[in-house]
């Protein structure tokens, strides 16, 4: 015959299997002679089973992070956990030129480095515009410088010219032979000291030439200058400009920075957000499966502890000479409530005639000398008294024959 | 790119063909002025003279003070206009010479 402890065992199994779907082993699980605490570890691991179940990992594995639990990527050690989610960087933007990044300081060098040229182009142009205006100025004082020769030169040529006439034109009235002509050489003389004003006048004006040259020289070098300073006000403006755009674009990029960090801002916090969320519902789960199992668990406790009492009940019945089978209502109530009931139950069924009757009967039956089973004695019995209450007879046997007597 | 000849630009045609004007304009001159005083010279020698003693001579008065007179106005004639074809050259040539400083200056004649 199965001891106590075997059917234990193999209730909990049945019940293990139950739950898992698959034959459960339970040798060594638990040591013999202490069978209700044998079940409970039993059936705590099936409360595991079943919480396990819940959150999808066996037990004795790992334990289950809740950010997996969540679907989030747990980051790696001192990593910001939305950056394994791939926030953005400025440099990574199209178009985009980080303050003092490689592409903006190279545009500012060029633009400096051709302001620069356009600087020096322009000194070198007025150093060379210069250069010409000082040797055209000394081209030109030198001709004026030769004026009052050239003008002597041009008198003294037209002087001659007039003297030959005169010389020609006295001797060829000569050559007529007619007395009483006049004096040879006094036809041009008016003429000749007229013309000595006129070149008088001519020498009068070479200073004022003189001067003209330096001054057309001096307007000369001060347009230059002026051309020079007009050319200098553009490239600053230019430079001016520039300095504007590019402060202004700084504010722009500022903005934009600043505007993808509260951007980066909101999405932590909603990624924050979430994942205490998402830890939230995990603990719920897990609270959810830990009650479920502790439900299970007390609910296996009480099957337990009526299956107990039930097989200790048979098991006093057929551990006793002649028992073969028992009659048990169905305990559908807790342990206690049933033991309750069962104590109240038999108390009762022990005021009855029949429990006493068949006390009486099955006492004589051990005392004679005949073999008779239990069946045997009970089908004798119920013939004898056909209304004898079943259970006062249960009881009966119960007590005479489950306390060893 | 900024350049001092958007700023600055001497007024005026170039200088050069000031002075290659003024060079034909003082050879023109003079040619001209030697061309008049030979005609001057030729036109008081060879017509105005002979025909003047001649036209005297059929008058009968070669000898008298009106044909002297005569020949000395002719001459003076002769002189005053040769010298003031020399006095114009000269004036000409040395304005041209003036004007070649002023062209250079970028002063337009």
């Amino acid at each position: 015959m199965a001891s106590l402890a075997e059917i234990a065992k193999r209730v909990a199994a049945n019940a293990l299997s139950s739950y898992t779907g698959r034959p459960a082993s339970l040798s060594g699980a638990q040591p013999a002679g202490s069978p209700s605490s044998s079940l409970l570890d039993v059936a705590r691991r099936v409360g595991s089973a079943a919480l396990a179940s819940q959150v999808g990992r066996l037990p004795g594995g790992a334990p289950t992070a809740v950010s997996e639990l969540a679907g989030l990527t747990a980051p790696a050690p001192g990593q910001n956990a939305l950056a394994v989610g791939g926030v953005p960087t400025l440099a990574g933007l199209p178009g985009f030129s980080a303050p003092g990044s490689g592409a903006a300081a190279n545009y500012d060098r060029q633009f400096t480095e051709s302001l620069g040229r356009a600087r020096s182009g322009i000194e070198t142009q007025l150093r060379n515009a210069l250069t010409e205006v000082g040797r055209q100025e000394a081209s030109q004082l030198q001709a004026v410088g030769q004026l009052p020769g050239e003008y002597a030169r041009l008198a003294d040529l037209a002087r001659a010219q007039v003297n030959e006439t005169t010389t020609n034109a006295d001797a060829a009235l000569a050559a007529t032979g007619v007395q009483g002509l006049a004096p040879a050489g006094t036809g041009a003389a008016p003429l000749l000291s007229a013309m000595a004003l006129g070149q008088a006048t001519q020498q009068a004006g070479v200073p004022l030439l003189d001067l003209g040259v330096r001054d057309t020289a001096g307007r000369a070098r001060g347009g230059l200058e002026q051309a020079k300073l007009s050319a200098f006000e553009r490239i600053d403006s230019e430079e001016r400009q520039y300095a504007a755009q590019r402060a202004a674009e700084e504010r722009d990029n500022a903005m934009r920075v600043a505007q993808m960090q509260y951007e980066a801002k909101v999405a932590q916090t909603r990624a924050a957000n979430d994942m205490k969320m998402a830890q939230f519902e995990a603990a719920q789960r897990q609270q959810t499966a830990r009650d479920e199992a502790a439900q299970a668990n007390a609910l296996r406790d009480q099957d337990f502890q009526r299956d107990i009492f039930k097989l200790e009940l048979g098991a006093k019945l057929r551990g006793s000479p002649g028992a073969t089978s028992g009659n048990f209502g169905a305990l559908e109530v807790s342990a206690k409530k049933g033991s309750a009931i069962a104590s109240s139950a038999a108390d009762k069924y022990r005021d009855d005639s029949a429990y006493r009757l068949f006390v009486s009967a099955i006492n004589q039956a051990r005392a004679g000398d005949d073999e008779v089973t239990l069946d045997q004695l009970t089908a004798q019995f119920t013939a004898k008294y056909p209304k004898a209450n079943r259970n006062a007879m249960s009881l009966a046997m119960y007590d005479v024959l489950g306390a060893g007597k | 790119m900024a350049s001092l000849l958007d700023y600055y630009q001497p007024t005026g045609p170039s200088s050069a063909f000031t002075q290659a004007d003024i060079n034909a304009r003082a050879g023109e001159q003079a040619e001209d002025a030697g061309l008049s005083q030979t005609l001057l010279k030729r036109q008081f020698e060879t017509r105005t003279l002979p025909d003047l003693v001649n036209r005297q001579a059929g008058r009968g008065a070669f000898f008298s003070s009106a044909s002297s007179n005569a020949l000395n106005r002719a001459g003076e004639d002769y002189v005053t206009e040769s010298a003031d074809v020399s006095r114009l050259l000269q004036r000409s040539l040395a304005n041209l010479s003036r004007n070649r400083i002023l062209a250079g200056l970028g002063v337009s004649i």
